[in-house]
């Protein structure tokens, strides 16, 4: 199964301290034809959207390495100043308090998920739509023959 | 002084007051009227003495040309006889006569034109009398204005005064008659004074035109009293003078004067006719007049007085007297008296009513006496009973005494049990003012108790929410209550002191109701800032346990999604069996991880209840959607009863779609295939009733006391292999109890079971937690 290649591919920030589920993600996206710039800490997220042009998009965790998280993070970037306030953040987390929710919400991420409740697809799914991407198809039927 | 004496004062006074006033006013116009009479009366008189002195003088003048004019003397003188001794002796006979007649004259004496005396007579007949040198001036005068001539008072040649008449003897009546001589007439001057004497009794004194006393009736002439000369030569009209007693050199005189006017053919000779009389005897008329006016006054105002007093005594006094005496009486208590109405004047009508006051005051005084007698009676035997009631009294004072020991024991048992709580308690009374505080909450607030009682609650303390903003007093939950008479908690406000220290606390304000109306509020606060730090560890450990739980399985679950979809290249149809039942394991794992993670909130209490406004139905309908699959595959008959009136609840949607899905999950899962699951929704009295009901395996009597029981499940099911965590039941349990709602079952074994579940039609409970149930 190979994706169909129909313009160029968006990059996508993906933030996730757990390695296995960040190497996941960005396969996941890779095999979703995204460009994928993926980190486990704040810092270096911070850099990456310094160095990297052209990121679209941001996936994003809320426990990080480091001594900050997701919420300092989307802060820092949704800053009256900063030049990546427009991008479209979605926050994958198992950390689901109402309070830290409403804290996403309130400074603007495009949404939140468990992680554990959600497949990668159905994340992917909303991500693209976010981003009217139609960059490449995903042939469905595999996958969702299987689940 | 007594009210007679005064008003005989009084009206004494008044009296002699006016009638003096009156006196004098009558006396003076009286006065003035006579005096200007007398005085006019005296003027008169001398002025008809001095006509008379003329009249009397004209009427010698009128003697005087009779003689002249005699026809023998006129013959005699014409023929030149009257040398002849004949004719003389005739002549002087009838000159004695006309004397007689035309007098009195002292003598007469014919002069012929030429001067010559030709014939002499005195009364008494004698003749040839010795010449006197004054007459020759007045023949001369009569001759030359041939008219008859009166000298003024002349000296004759005796020495005595007379008067001299020369009247001219015409030959005929004719206008140029011829003058044949004169005939010459000596007055006898006494006769003059005999007039003043006779007309006048008062003292006359007559004045020549040079001021010379000529004649007077007074006996000596110096008792003439005008010494001043000056005031008759100025004096050419009547008139009256007042002589004062120095210008009279004595008593004060009055004196008229009158001078001599000319009175028909006598032209006078500017004499003054001068009357004077002591002004007291002139004026004695008026001065009697004033004696008997004063004597008569006297005797008026004695008599008016006298009257005045007897009818004063009469008609005022004496009824005033009496009224006095009735007063009196009165007032000494001696209502029995009456005092005698003389008349029916304004006294007597106040005799009358106080006779009339008398009677009534008599007639009430005996009935008071009588009243006072009774009323004495029934106060001694008041005063028994009040014996009696004070023994009675004192009994109930002791036992007052002893209860009112009693009352403070409890009331300082109370004072110790609230100040034994551990939580701070606060009275607060309806106008917002501390009337209580406990020692707790002395301690909480950091004051002292003398310090809160009687000051506003919102001044005492201020509350912050926990992003540190102040609390308007409207949302401050004692001021909810007290306006809303409703208890309200509260565990979500920061409690700042007066020194600006704070504590988290959890209150409850519950008002105080009587009859309806809110007398104040009760505050009992807690300080959880302990709680709190618990609380957030608590939401961390959950928060962390679900983030550690999760997350190896969300790797299972992605990598099985990615190896499934191929992304890691075809699999063998075993592979993908197998990665299928790991999947499925892992679903359940998630799915055991997330009933885990909600019962830990339930029991730590840190989960939400959020109700809004929901539609109940929609909720079972769209889990009645959700279960349609295995209701296919086991061909389940399902029953729906859901009322078509039910408004929105205010209920938490996630709790409420949990409820259902439980419920109805189980009844689908323990319900063998082709049986019959019924769900119904309708209100009940003041309560949602939810009933689903299935006719599946039951629930062994044995085991449903265990029902709701953590990870409990029935042995009959379990037997059968169905899939469960043991967890929902108590789940639905838990969260109806913690929000106001109830659950219960019956159940036959392998006949099916009923769950009844009703919430409040008024909802769910609002509570706020760190965690939502998933």
């Amino acid at each position: 199964m190979s994706p169909h290649v129909e313009a160029p591919a968006p990059t996508i920030l993906v933030i996730e301290d757990e390695r296995p589920l960040l190497e996941a993600i960005t396969k996941k996206l890779e095999h979703c034809c995204f460009e994928v710039v993926a980190t486990r800490s704040v810092e270096q997220a911070l850099g990456y959207l310094e160095d990297v042009k052209g990121i679209q998009c941001i996936w994003l965790d809320h426990y990080l390495l480091g001594a900050k998280n997701g919420l300092d993070f989307v802060a820092k970037i949704k800053e009256a100043n900063s030049p990546w306030k427009t991008i479209p953040i979605f926050v994958v987390s198992n950390t689901a308090s109402p309070d830290k929710v409403g804290a996403y919400m309130q400074l603007g991420v495009n949404a939140y998920y468990t992680k554990s409740d959600y497949h990668l697809d159905q994340i992917i799914a909303d991500i693209r739509e976010t981003l009217h991407c139609k960059t490449c198809v995903i042939n469905p039927t595999h996958a969702e023959k299987e689940l | 002084m007594k009210l007679y004496p005064k008003l005989f004062l009084t009206l004494g006074c008044a009296l002699i007051g006016a009638l003096g006033l009156l006196g004098s006013i009558l006396s003076y116009s009286y006065t003035h009227t006579l005096r200007t009479t007398i005085a006019d009366t005296e003027l008169t008189s001398t002025a008809q003495t001095m006509t008379a002195i003329n009249r009397f003088l004209l009427e010698r003048s009128l003697g005087a040309q009779t003689i002249a004019s005699k026809q023998a003397l006129i013959a005699a003188l014409k023929e030149q006889t009257i040398t002849q001794p004949e004719t003389q002796t005739q002549l002087e006979e009838s000159c004695i006569r006309f004397i007689s007649l035309t007098g009195p004259w002292d003598e007469l004496r014919i002069f012929s034109a030429q001067e010559q005396s030709i014939l002499s007579v005195n009364p008494i007949g004698q003749h040839q009398l010795p010449d006197d040198p004054i007459d020759l001036t007045f023949v001369q005068a009569a001759l030359e204005k041939e008219t008859l001539v009166v000298s003024d008072v002349v000296q004759a040649r005796n020495g005595k005064p007379t008067m001299v008449f020369a009247a001219p003897i015409k030959s005929s009546t004719a206008y140029n008659a011829t003058t044949l001589g004169v005939v010459v007439l000596h007055l006898t001057w006494p006769a003059v004074t005999e007039i003043l004497t006779t007309l006048d009794e008062k003292r006359l004194f007559l004045f020549n035109a040079q001021g010379n006393l000529i004649s007077t009736n007074a006996p000596t002439v110096s008792s003439y009293s005008l010494q001043d000369t000056s005031l008759l030569l100025t004096t050419t009209e009547p008139r009256n003078l007042t002589l004062t007693p120095q210008q009279s050199e004595g008593e004060q005189i009055f004196a008229s004067v009158v001078p001599q006017q000319p009175f028909l053919t006598y032209q006078g000779h500017g004499w003054k006719l001068v009357s004077e009389i002591p002004t007291r005897e002139a004026f004695a008329p008026i001065q009697n007049l004033i004696t008997l006016a004063s004597f008569t006054s006297i005797v008026v105002l004695c008599l008016t007085g006298f009257l005045l007093a007897v009818l004063l005594r009469r008609f005022l006094v004496q009824p005033i007297e009496r009224l006095s005496v009735m007063a009196q009486a009165m007032k000494d208590g001696r209502y029995d008296k009456r005092t005698v109405i003389s008349n029916q004047d304004e006294l007597g009508k106040l005799g009358e009513a106080l006779n009339a006051m008398a009677e009534t005051i008599e007639a009430s005084y005996q009935q008071l006496e009588r009243r006072v007698q009774e009323k004495t009676q029934a106060l001694n035997t008041q005063v028994e009973n009040l014996e009696t009631t004070k023994k009675a009294t004192l009994n109930i004072l002791e036992d007052l005494s002893t209860a009112k020991q009693v009352v403070q024991q409890e009331q300082a048992k109370d004072e110790a049990l609230l100040n034994s709580i551990g939580d701070g308690l606060i009275a607060i009374d309806d106008q917002g003012l501390i009337t209580y505080i406990n020692e707790a909450a002395v301690h909480l607030l950091g004051e002292t108790q003398k310090q809160f009682v009687g000051t506003p609650f919102h001044k005492a303390w201020t509350v912050r929410t926990e992003e540190g903003t102040e609390v308007p007093l409207a949302q401050r939950p004692v001021q909810q209550a007290l306006l809303g008479n409703t208890k309200v908690l509260s565990s979500d406000y920061i409690y700042v002191r007066k020194d600006g220290t704070s504590f988290a606390a959890a209150t409850t304000a519950t008002p105080i109701i009587s009859h309806g109306q809110t007398l104040g509020v009760i505050l009992v606060i807690r300080d959880i800032s302990h709680e709190k730090s618990i609380d957030r560890a608590k939401s961390e450990f959950v928060s962390l346990a679900s983030h550690q739980l999760r997350t190896p399985l969300s790797a299972i679950n992605w990598y099985t999604e990615m190896l499934l979809a191929g992304d890691a290249g075809p699999l063998q149809p075993e592979q993908t069996k197998f990665l299928q039942e790991i999947n499925e394991g892992n679903q359940r794992m998630i799915v055991l991880v997330n009933s885990l993670l909600n019962v830990s909130r339930l029991e730590l209490g840190t989960f939400t209840i959020e109700p809004q406004p929901t539609n109940v139905i929609d909720i079972a309908q769209a889990v009645l959607k959700e279960l349609t699959g295995q209701i296919q595959i086991k061909h389940l008959t399902i029953n729906t009863s859901f009322s078509t009136t039910l408004p929105l609840l205010s209920v938490d949607p996630k709790l409420m779609r949990m409820i259902f899905e439980n419920l109805l999950s189980n009844a689908v899962k323990y319900t063998p295939a082709e049986g019959t699951v019924s769900i119904s929704v309708q209100p009940q009295d003041r309560d949602l009733l939810i009933t689903v009901q299935d006719n599946g395996f039951g629930i062994p009597e044995a085991q449903q006391s265990k029902i709701f029981t953590k990870l409990f499940r029935a042995d009959n099911v379990r037997a059968k292999d169905t899939e469960g965590t043991g967890l929902g039941l108590y789940i639905v349990h838990s969260i109806l109890e913690n929000s106001g709602g109830k659950i219960w079952f019956t159940s036959v074994e392998n006949k099916g079971t009923t769950f009844f579940v009703t919430i409040p039609l008024t909802g769910m409970q609002k509570k706020t937690g760190t965690r939502e149930l998933s």
